[in-house]
């Protein structure tokens, strides 16, 4: 079964946020709304949602449509939901600002229901990530970039975008560990896991095989680091 | 009589409408306060509001008011907002809203 994809709207016309809200829920969307900036950026934490639409005027008190854009594409967390910009303008300029901003599509007010459906589904298959069945796969192997944020004489934690079970041996490949003289330790995860972030997990790893040399090194990068 | 002006909705939306003309109703209320302190700026706020919603229900007549309504009050034209702001108040009072 396909998890339902969740939509989260920043407009400050609240007649807009029903509207949309109610198309999106009519056809199976999960849709969440804010009427200012700080809740936006809140939402986003909380909800994780698959795609964003941004009003282009934001009212009183509230940043801009397109600096809300331009803040979420600094943003390493956020840059890869797919955003749109709705506005009443169709100055040449705005769409082409907002493009150059990031936002994947530009939809003019007065909203029409079949237009925003089609771009909402379209954006939503381009991004969607690949589903794997787990009830048919028993082994799964990946690869993904991450931070060791800790380490120690036993163990490493390590900041990236997949949350482990316990007892998964995994392959690092790390600069850093190979200068501590890593190369024949073998990792496996630990019970501890924690969300940090939307998408971003930390996840403790088991080290075997120190070698008394590679201890040494790791209790002086801890020693520096606590002076 | 005056003509009933007869607007056909998706019943998709039929849940929402009733808010979204309560809505209308306290615009034009506001409006009213706003014509008699010549506050162009609220209103013209609401009416760039009212440009981007009333259409995309289904509205588009009142939409259009709202844009050049929105117009009028970013060229100060008074004469022209207090005639878009008469044609809100009309259209609301003759709204006649069906479902299919």
């Amino acid at each position: 079964m396909k998890s339902k994809k969740h939509i989260l709207i920043l407009d400050d016309d609240l007649d807009i946020i029903n509207f949309m809200v109610k198309v999106f829920e009519n056809v199976g969307y999960g849709a969440h709304y804010a009427t200012d900036t700080d809740n936006f950026f809140e939402q986003i934490k909380t909800i994780g949602p698959h795609l964003l639409i941004i009003d282009h005027k934001l009212g009183h008190g509230n940043q801009d449509g397109l600096h809300v854009i331009q803040n979420l594409k600094k943003d390493p967390h956020y840059k890869n939901i797919p955003t749109f910009l709705i506005s009443a303008s169709t100055s040449r300029q705005l769409v082409t600002l907002a493009t150059q901003l990031g936002a994947e599509e530009f939809i003019k007010k007065p909203l029409q229901v079949n237009v925003l459906l089609q771009k909402v589904k379209k954006s939503l298959k381009v991004y969607e990530l690949p589903t794997i069945e787990f009830s048919e796969t028993k082994k799964v192997k990946c690869r993904s970039e991450g931070e060791i944020i800790q380490i120690g004489e036993a163990a490493l934690k390590i900041k990236g975008p997949i949350k482990f079970c316990e007892g998964v041996e995994l392959l690092i490949r790390s600069p850093c560990l190979d200068k501590l003289g890593c190369q024949a330790c073998r990792y496996k995860t630990n019970p501890y896991q924690r969300v940090v972030g939307p998408g971003e997990y930390v996840n403790e790893i088991a080290m075997k095989g120190v070698k008394e040399e590679t201890a040494r090194k790791i209790r002086l990068i801890k020693a520096t680091t606590k002076s | 009589m005056p003509q009933a002006i007869i607007v056909t909705i998706d019943s998709d939306l039929q849940e929402i409408i009733p808010s979204f003309l309560e809505n209308r109703k306290k615009d034009l209320s506001k409006i009213e306060e706003y014509l008699q302190t010549s506050n162009w700026s609220h209103i013209e706020s609401i009416a760039h509001k009212l440009a981007g919603n009333a259409g995309s229900y289904g509205f588009d007549e009142l939409g259009h008011i709202g844009a050049s309504l929105e117009q009028a009050c970013q060229s100060n034209h008074v004469e022209a907002i207090r005639d878009y702001c008469q044609q809100y108040q009309h259209y609301m009072d003759h709204l006649e809203v069906k479902f299919e």
